[in-house]
């Protein structure tokens, strides 16, 4: 016993070594590239120079950032990202309690319902809700319509993400919990506020942030549902990008990079708790 | 049985692995001629192609070069989407043998040495390969190419072997727009036709609108100076080139403001989205290169799109406009032989009517068959009333007079080929040094 | 009023079904156009579905070489996920809970910077796109971080006590990963194979950046047809006879799974 033991957790943690390497080659170095473009010139010297030009635009500080472009390109995404995810946990929670308190057998079927028009290409998906558009009359028909069809484009695209999180942890909800707060009086209002909003917690943190940030940078639905007309930040990276400014691109994703810790960071998302699985892997 | 897993997962690992590796053996082998150029820039065969049912132009190419040579090569075509996607992906690292930018990019490539200059075979006319010399426009070659100076001083000339040209203006419905209001660029700004225009999404052709905006009144006086004999033709073009290549700071913040008030009054940007919807009435407007504007009015009478045939209509703006010239270069290292091969092949006159009936734009190729195949598309038939006189000397040389109808003088004809008069108007763009091309781009972010 | 309630949440998940499935029927529908365009009905017929079908054009071979794609990289993810996963349950705490933390940055990460970055990385090595190498190394990026979230619970959930038993009946620590733990976690690797399937058939940003120029995703091909020409009218009417088919297929599953279930219920009476 004692001998083997050693040898075997030993072995078992081999394992990992291979996947750290995959994960500071591919996640870890890619990441630090961009800090680099971030901060070097183009003959390599360390400089603050992309900084200056983001928040300095016109030599008017930050005064003159709160005017810029890119500030309200910024502004744009957080208008867009946060009604889309509201809209989503407005749709989704209501659809996933009433599947999962449903008295019905087949509930996992009413649920697929939900969720296999992912198994159409999304590119395809909201292709389609372009020619809908298109025939409403309402594509590219003002600003206005540009923003509201950019959303309907999100929700459509990330429900699913929002709806299987909830689910999964609606459904887990100890049932005597609920018929203990009934017999000590409780209304079935106070008890679902009480209980089984504070027990889907985890389903809804996981929900928000598997469509509060997509929805910032998904640039094909915005490009698609507005004659690209609506400009969010993940479009605002690849236009950089494209267009030979990769140190001013590694800037933007380096300042979209401390927002996505910062979230997930306040959102508990790093913690080793069990997580509720995102992008629903319980799906299958 | 659970002992067998571990080499079967080794297996079908390797597998997996080396599906991809095997597929890409064999692009790494000299016998495939890379090329890299537009959407929609050459015969794809098909039913659509003037030769209906034949293959697409560059897998002909293969057994035409096969016959010639006895080699055999692959040919992998690339289509990209603008300039600067083709110099990114350069940048990021992709090779190619043949590339089809426009002349900016080429004195660009050119002054970044990515590119070589054609060898000097290829330009013997004695060959009988040489399809591109012995057909190419004189026009083209004596009066532009080999007028126009690289950056390093050498002439464009030795770099490029032209394919197509044209200038950009406004297609424009005459239904619901008079050619007076698109013969200025201030158009685009104009608020009575909000969301009814559309411009380009890229940084030069945006730019170069934004200039004929802040320069039209001074370019409109020069012009009339001109007219008046003030001054001479050589002089007009000169200041004329100048005042459109400007891109100095204080012109540059100028036209910024000016592309942010034409990106408030837009339908909106595109590349080539926007064919169609003019056609269907989504927009009244739109910036356009000549070919795709070519394309765009042939769809305009397409009974398969819209039931009532449309006759739009394409206008040069009056101030000044843009001359391009879309040309193959050789990058470094390229197979030179093949390359050249299939720049020449493209230039055969039958392979070169097939090009411009299939995509509408028009050859740097003139020739006889050329000519005719122009003027059996244009040209007038017997029960039109008042056919017109249309010259196309200068391209195509002395002689070429084409009899056609009244509105092809502002219609597809009009776009294939300007008149002489509306080409000395019409400017050739100069690249940006490294600097301007940051200060434009960001420029351009800040609109798009 | 109990009924009333009840009306009303049937009408909700009705609505949001609607809303789900009407764009996608409104696209079955303009399959039969014999039309190109959506805006022009002229006449029902199955063109579409013949030029999909035929394999001289684009579509069909796009599809197939999409899911090729796809199962590869499920492949690579679910192999490097599964060893992972049993890797990181297995390290010291701080080994462990650093690797998870690595491991959720491409799952929450904005999948243009993880392309992007990706990319810079793919140019910095300068490696030949034309490889295929970028492309599958790239979105394997994006799948195996979910193959571990979604076999990790599963761990947590296994019992230990088999794993050492079998090594006390002489099992070697490899022959006891294999017969002990993997069946054991075997959902959890199955459900992440299908995940990173989806995942990969979905992917446009970190194709469309490290692709090779000759080879197209369903997602980059779609994307780039956004022209309004007439070759491209076409490919993209034989995409929404693709979609129709998946439609037709999608009804069939879950009038499948309803009659299974319908079927289970009746003989657990019995």
């Amino acid at each position: 016993m004692t001998k083997t033991k050693p040898k075997l957790h030993f072995s078992r943690k081999l394992l990992a070594i291979p996947y750290a390497l995959f994960l500071a080659v591919f996640v870890v170095v890619p990441l630090l590239i961009v800090v680099y473009y971030a901060f070097t010139s183009d003959d390599g010297k360390f400089t603050f120079e992309y900084v200056r030009v983001f928040f300095d635009k016109n030599g008017n500080g930050l005064k003159g950032f709160l005017t810029s472009y890119n500030f309200k390109t910024i502004m744009r995404s957080l208008f867009i990202s946060f009604m889309s995810t509201i809209v989503c946990l407005l749709i989704a929670y209501p659809v996933a309690y009433i599947i999962a308190n449903c008295k019905l057998k087949n509930k996992s079927t009413l649920l697929l319902l939900f969720i296999v028009p992912m198994w159409v290409n999304f590119v395809l998906r909201i292709n389609a809700l372009k020619e809908l558009f298109v025939w409403l009359g309402t594509y590219n028909k003002s600003d206005a319509w540009n923003i509201v069809n950019t959303i309907i484009g999100m929700v459509y695209d990330f429900l699913p993400f929002m709806i299987l999180p909830i689910y999964t942890t609606i459904i887990k909800i100890d049932k005597s919990y609920l018929e203990a707060a009934k017999d000590l009086g409780a209304t079935p209002a106070k008890a679902f506020v009480k209980v089984t909003l504070p027990l889907s917690k985890a389903g809804i943190v996981s929900g928000i942030s598997m469509v509060f940030l997509p929805s910032m940078t998904n640039y094909v639905v915005s490009n698609y549902l507005s004659f690209r007309n609506v400009k969010i930040i993940g479009k605002l990276i690849d236009d950089y990008f494209t267009g030979d400014l990769w140190h001013d691109g590694s800037f933007i994703s380096l300042i979209l990079l401390l927002f996505m810790f910062l979230v997930t960071w306040l959102t508990g998302g790093f913690d080793e708790d069990e997580q509720t699985n995102t992008r629903g892997a319980s799906l299958w | 049985m659970k002992k067998r897993f571990l080499p079967f997962a080794l297996i079908a690992c390797l597998a997996a692995t080396a599906l991809p590796l095997t597929a890409c053996t064999d692009t790494q082998e000299e016998n495939v001629l890379r090329i890299a150029s537009w959407d929609e820039y050459i015969d794809e065969g098909g039913a659509d192609s003037y030769v209906e049912g034949s293959r697409a132009l560059y897998e002909e190419f293969e057994d035409w070069y096969f016959e010639q040579t006895g080699k055999r090569i692959t040919v992998d075509y690339v289509p990209l989407q603008d300039n600067e996607t083709m110099y990114n992906k350069i940048k990021m690292g992709d090779r190619y043998d043949l590339l089809c930018p426009s002349e900016y990019m080429i004195m660009k490539l050119a002054a970044e040495d990515m590119i070589q200059k054609l060898p000097s075979s290829f330009f013997d006319p004695s060959l009988d390969n040489n399809y591109y010399v012995r057909n190419v426009s004189d026009y083209i070659q004596k009066e532009v190419f080999e007028r126009t100076e690289m950056t390093d001083g050498s002439k464009l000339s030795e770099y490029t072997a032209g394919y197509m040209w044209g200038s950009t203006g406004f297609v424009y419905n005459p239904e619901k727009i008079s050619a007076d209001e698109v013969k200025r660029w201030s158009v685009l700004t104009n608020e009575a036709y909000v969301r009814k225009i559309t411009a380009k999404d890229n940084v030069r052709d945006s730019y170069f609108a934004g200039l004929g905006m802040y320069y039209e009144a001074e370019l409109l006086a020069l012009k009339t100076r001109l007219n008046d004999g003030a001054i001479t033709l050589e002089s007009y073009k000169k200041q004329l080139s100048e005042k459109m290549n400007d891109s100095s700071v204080g012109t540059m913040s100028e036209v910024q403001k000016l592309l942010e008030k034409m990106r408030g009054n837009l339908y909106g940007l595109e590349t080539d989205e926007g064919k169609l919807d003019i056609v269907t009435g989504r927009f009244d407007v739109s910036y356009q290169w000549s070919g795709d504007a070519v394309y765009t009015l042939d769809m305009g009478e397409d009974d398969e799109i819209t039931d009532e045939p449309l006759a739009l209509e394409y206008c040069i703006p009056e101030a000044a406009s843009n001359l391009w010239f879309d040309g193959w270069v050789l990058m470094k290292d390229a197979n030179v032989d093949a390359a050249t091969a299939f720049i020449n092949f493209l230039s055969i006159p039958e392979n070169v009517v097939r090009n411009m009936y299939y995509i509408g734009y028009t050859s740097c190729i003139a020739g006889d068959e050329v000519f005719s195949y122009v003027e059996e598309t244009y040209g007038a038939d017997e029960t039109e009333e008042a056919p017109v006189s249309y010259d196309l000397s200068y391209f195509f040389g002395d002689g070429h007079q084409l009899l056609t109808s009244e509105d092809q003088t502002r219609r597809q004809l009009f776009a294939q080929y300007p008149t002489r008069d509306t080409i000395d108007r019409l400017v050739v763009m100069k690249p940006f040094d490294r600097e301007t091309n940051e200060r434009a781009n960001r420029m351009w972010n800040t609109i798009k | 009023m109990v009924k009333c309630k009840c009306i009303l949440k049937w009408a909700f998940i009705g609505l949001i079904l609607a809303f789900i499935y009407f764009p996608i029927l409104f696209l079955t529908v303009n399959s039969f156009n014999e039309s190109d365009h959506i805006q022009n009905w002229t006449g029902f017929g199955f063109d579409h579905y013949a030029y999909f079908f035929s394999f001289e054009n684009e579509p069909i071979r796009v599809v197939l070489q999409t899911l090729l794609l796809a199962v590869i990289v499920a492949f690579l993810s679910t192999v490097f996920g599964t060893f992972g996963a049993i890797g990181i349950f297995y390290s010291k705490k701080r080994t462990s809970s650093m690797l998870t933390a690595v491991n959720r940055i491409p799952v929450i990460n904005a999948d243009v910077v993880t392309a992007i970055s990706f990319a810079l990385l793919v140019s910095f090595l300068n490696i030949d796109k034309s490889t295929y190498i970028p492309l599958v190394l790239g979105q394997t990026l994006l799948c195996a971080p979910f193959v571990v979230l979604s076999i990790i619970p599963k761990l947590r959930q296994m019992d230990n006590n088999l794993y050492e038993a079998a090594l006390d009946l002489g099992a070697t620590p490899k022959k006891a990963l294999f017969s002990v733990i993997i069946p054991q976690i075997l959902p959890g690797i199955v459900s992440g194979f299908l995940l990173s399937i989806t995942l990969s058939l979905d992917d446009y940003v970190i194709a469309a950046y490290t692709k090779p120029d000759s080879f197209t995703t369903i997602s980059t091909h779609i994307y780039g047809l956004d022209k309004n020409n007439i070759l491209g009218a076409k490919i993209k009417a034989a995409y929404w006879a693709f979609t129709a088919i998946i439609f037709f297929i999608i009804v069939l599953v879950v009038i499948v799974s309803n009659v299974v279930t319908y079927k289970k219920a009746r003989s657990k009476k019995r």
